[in-house]
C-alpha cells in the first residue's frame, strides 16, 4: 500500500515537472517539427498518421496544463535560454491562454480527423498538412507569448499560413479572397508593429508584465493603443472592418474555414483583450470601451442581417461569425465595471462559439461535397440524405442562438447577467435582437433541410460517407456538456484569477 | 525641439509612413498596394532604428534585432503576395482569352451567315 502511494507520488511529481518545464516548448516544437516532416515527406498517408497521433498528444498536454493552471491558480512560465527580461523572452500560460490552448488542440484534433478523409485531390492534401501545422504552431505561439514583439512574429506566421491555406483551394474566388486577406493581414500587423515601436520608444521594454508596470496614460500610449486596436480590429473582423471575412471564410475548403472562424479570429481578439485590460489598462477610458461596445452591437445586428439574406450556406455561416465576434466586444464596456464576471463571460463565449462554429463549418463542408454546391435554395430535404450533418448543424445552431442547455445559452446568460449587474442594461437589447436574428437565419436553413422536396427539384446527392464528422459530433456534444456543467466551469475559471 | 539625428529620423519615418499609407489606400493595383505596404514597413523600421539611439555613447541593439526579424517577415509576406497576384493575373488572362475566342467565333459565324445569305 505504502509503495503504491509512493509510486503515485513520484508519478504526480514527474507530471508536475513535465508541465512546468517541458510542456511549453513542446507546444511550439511539436507542431513545427510535424509541419517540417509533412513538408519534406510529401506523402499523404504518413502525414495523416503523424498528424492524428500528434493532435492527440497535444490535447493530452494541453489538458494537463489547463488542469494545472486552473487548480494551482498560478501561471506556468518559461524564460527562454535563461535570459531574464527585459533582454530575454518570457513565455507564460495563464488561465485565459490555458483554456484557449485546450480549445485549439481539441478543435484541432476534430478538424485533423476530418481532413484525413476530406480531400479528393492528393496534391492539395500534400500542401495542406505542412501549412496546417504551421497554423497550429502560430496559434499556440500567440497564446503563450508574453512579449509584445514575439506576439507580432506569431501573428505574422498565423496570417501567412492562413492566407496560404485559403489559396490552396485554387479557384479564382479563393485566390482573390486570399489576396485581400493577405493585404488586410499585413496592414493589420504593421499597425500592431507601429504600436509596439511606440511603446518600445517610450519605455524601452517589450515584456508584457514590464510594460504593464511602467505604463501611464499619456498621448503616445493612447496612440499606441489606437493603432494596435485598429490592427487587431481588422484581423478579427469587427464591424465596420469585417469586409474581407465573408469571402475569405466561405471560399476556403471546409477544414480551413472551420479553423479560421473558430480560432484564427479569436487569436486576434485574445491579443486585443490582453492589451486593453492587462498591458495598457491605465490608458483605457470609459468612452473607449463604450465605442468598442457600440461597434460590437452594430456587428451583431449587421452580421445577422447579412447572414439572413445570404444565398449560400457557407457565406451564411461566415456572416454569422461576424455577428458572434460582435458579442465578444459587448463585454468590453462591462469589463470596465465588473471585470471578473465579464472575463468569465468572454472566455466562456469564446469556447462555446469556437466549438459550435467549427462543427457547423465541418457539417457544411459535407453538405457542400454531397450536393456539389452550397446554394441554400436547393437544400430542400437534405436531412433525409445526410442525417448526421444536419444533426450537427441543428445542435450547433441551438448553441449559436443561445437555446438551453447549450454552451451558447450559458455564455449569453453570463453576458446578460453581467450587463444588469454593471447597470448597463441597454446591452441586453442587443443580446435579444441578436438571438432573434440568429434563430431566424439558422431556422431558415433547418426549415429547408426538413422540407420534402417537390417532384421537379428532387435532390441529386452524391453517396458520401459521413464518418469523417466524428470529430464534429464530438464538438457539438462538447457544446452541450459545457452548458450542463456551467456552474463547475465558471467557478473554476473565476477561482483562478 | 532641436533637430537631432533621432528627431530627423523620426520625422523621415513619419513622412515615409504617410507616403506608404496613401500608396496603399489610393491605388487599386495589386503590386502598388504591396509596395505601399512595404513602404509602411520601412517607415516603422526607421522609427525603431531612431529609437535605438537613446544614449549618447551607446546604441541599443534590441531595435536592430527587431528590424532584422521584421525585414524577413516583410520579405516573406511580399513574396506570398506577388505569387498570389501573378496567379490571379493568370486567371484574368485566361478569362480574357476565352472572351476574345468567343468574340472571334461569333464574328466568324456572323460573316459566314452573311456570305450564305448573299449566296
Amino acid at each position: 500500500m505504502k509503495r503504491v502511494a509512493m509510486i503515485l507520488k513520484v508519478e504526480v511529481n514527474l507530471i508536475n515537472n513535465f508541465i512546468t518545464i517541458f510542456s511549453i516548448p513542446t507546444l511550439m516544437i511539436l507542431p513545427m517539427v510535424i509541419a517540417i516532416i509533412c513538408f519534406v515527406a510529401g506523402n499523404t498517408r504518413l502525414s495523416r498518421l503523424i498528424s492524428v497521433i500528434s493532435s492527440i498528444t497535444l490535447v493530452v498536454i494541453c489538458a494537463l496544463q489547463a488542469g494545472y493552471v486552473l487548480q494551482q491558480a498560478a501561471p506556468i512560465e518559461l524564460i527562454i535560454g535563461g535570459w531574464q527580461p527585459p533582454l530575454g523572452i518570457r513565455l507564460s500560460i495563464n488561465e485565459f491562454s490555458a483554456i484557449m490552448l485546450l480549445m485549439t488542440s481539441t478543435i484541432g484534433l476534430a478538424i485533423t480527423f476530418y481532413s484525413t478523409q476530406y480531400f479528393d485531390d492528393d496534391e492539395k492534401e500534400i500542401r495542406f498538412w505542412p501549412l496546417w501545422w504551421f497554423l497550429i504552431t502560430a496559434l499556440n505561439g500567440v497564446f503563450i507569448s508574453s512579449d509584445i514583439f514575439n506576439t507580432y512574429i506569431m501573428l505574422e506566421l498565423l496570417g501567412l499560413s492562413a492566407v496560404s491555406l485559403i489559396a490552396i483551394q485554387g479557384t479564382q474566388q479563393a485566390l482573390q479572397a486570399s489576396f485581400q486577406y493577405l493585404l488586410v493581414g499585413l496592414f493589420g500587423s504593421l499597425m500592431y508593429l507601429l504600436g509596439v515601436a511606440i511603446i518600445y520608444r517610450t519605455y524601452g521594454v517589450l515584456d508584457n508584465q514590464l510594460v504593464a508596470n511602467l505604463v501611464e496614460s499619456n498621448t503616445s500610449m493612447q496612440l499606441a493603443l489606437a493603432l494596435i486596436t485598429l490592427g487587431m480590429m481588422m484581423k478579427c473582423a469587427l464591424f465596420p472592418l469585417h469586409f474581407w471575412l465573408p469571402s475569405a471564410h466561405s471560399n476556403a475548403s471546409a477544414p480551413v474555414s472551420a479553423m479560421l472562424s473558430a480560432l484564427v479570429v479569436k487569436a486576434a481578439f485574445f491579443i486585443l483583450f490582453t492589451f486593453w485590460f492587462k498591458i495598457l489598462a491605465p490608458v483605457v477610458t470609459f468612452t473607449a470601451v463604450t465605442i468598442m461596445g457600440i461597434f460590437g452591437a452594430m456587428a451583431v445586428i449587421y452580421g445577422s442581417y447579412r447572414a439572413f439574406t445570404s444565398p449560400r450556406l457557407k457565406q451564411l455561416i461566415a456572416y454569422s461569425t461576424v455577428a458572434q465576434i460582435g458579442y465578444l466586444f459587448l463585454a468590453f464596456p462591462l469589463m470596465f465595471t465588473t471585470p471578473d464576471l465579464a472575463r468569465t463571460a468572454v472566455i466562456y463565449f469564446i469556447v462555446a462559439h469556437g466549438c459550435a462554429k467549427a462543427a457547423m463549418f465541418l457539417a457544411a463542408g459535407v453538405i457542400q461535397k454531397a450536393m456539389g454546391h452550397d446554394q441554400l435554395s436547393q437544400l430542400q430535404g437534405i436531412a433525409s440524405q445526410l442525417p448526421i450533418s444536419i444533426f450537427v448543424f441543428a445542435v450547433t445552431s441551438a448553441s449559436l442562438i443561445g437555446l438551453p442547455p447549450s454552451g451558447g445559452f450559458i455564455a449569453k446568460w453570463l453576458l446578460l447577467n453581467n450587463a444588469v449587474e454593471a447597470q448597463q442594461w441597454w446591452w441586453v437589447l442587443t443580446l435579444f435582437i441578436g438571438g432573434l436574428l440568429a434563430s431566424a437565419y439558422l431556422f431558415r436553413v433547418l426549415n429547408l433541410a426538413f422540407t420534402t422536396p417537390t417532384q421537379e427539384n428532387s435532390l441529386t446527392v452524391l453517396a458520401i460517407s459521413e464518418s469523417k464528422l466524428l470529430g464534429a459530433v464530438g464538438l457539438s456534444i462538447i457544446t452541450i456538456i459545457i452548458g450542463l456543467n456551467a456552474m463547475w466551469l465558471t467557478n473554476l475559471i473565476t477561482g483562478s484569477y | 525641439m532641436e533637430l537631432s539625428q533621432t528627431n530627423l529620423y523620426t520625422l523621415c519615418s513619419i513622412l515615409l509612413f504617410a507616403i506608404g499609407l496613401l500608396g496603399f489606400l489610393l491605388n487599386s493595383d495589386f503590386i502598388r498596394k504591396l509596395l505601399g505596404l512595404n513602404v509602411i514597413g520601412i517607415a516603422i523600421f526607421m522609427l525603431l532604428l531612431a529609437a535605438a539611439h537613446t544614449y549618447p555613447d551607446a546604441i541599443d541593439p534590441i531595435p536592430h534585432a527587431m528590424v532584422l526579424t521584421g525585414i524577413i517577415v516583410a520579405a516573406a509576406g511580399t513574396a506570398l503576395g506577388l505569387n498570389l497576384a501573378s496567379k490571379i493575373a493568370k486567371f484574368a488572362r485566361l478569362v480574357q482569352k476565352e472572351e476574345a475566342a468567343t468574340q472571334a467565333e461569333s464574328a466568324y459565324e456572323k460573316s459566314s451567315n452573311d456570305t450564305q445569305g448573299r449566296g
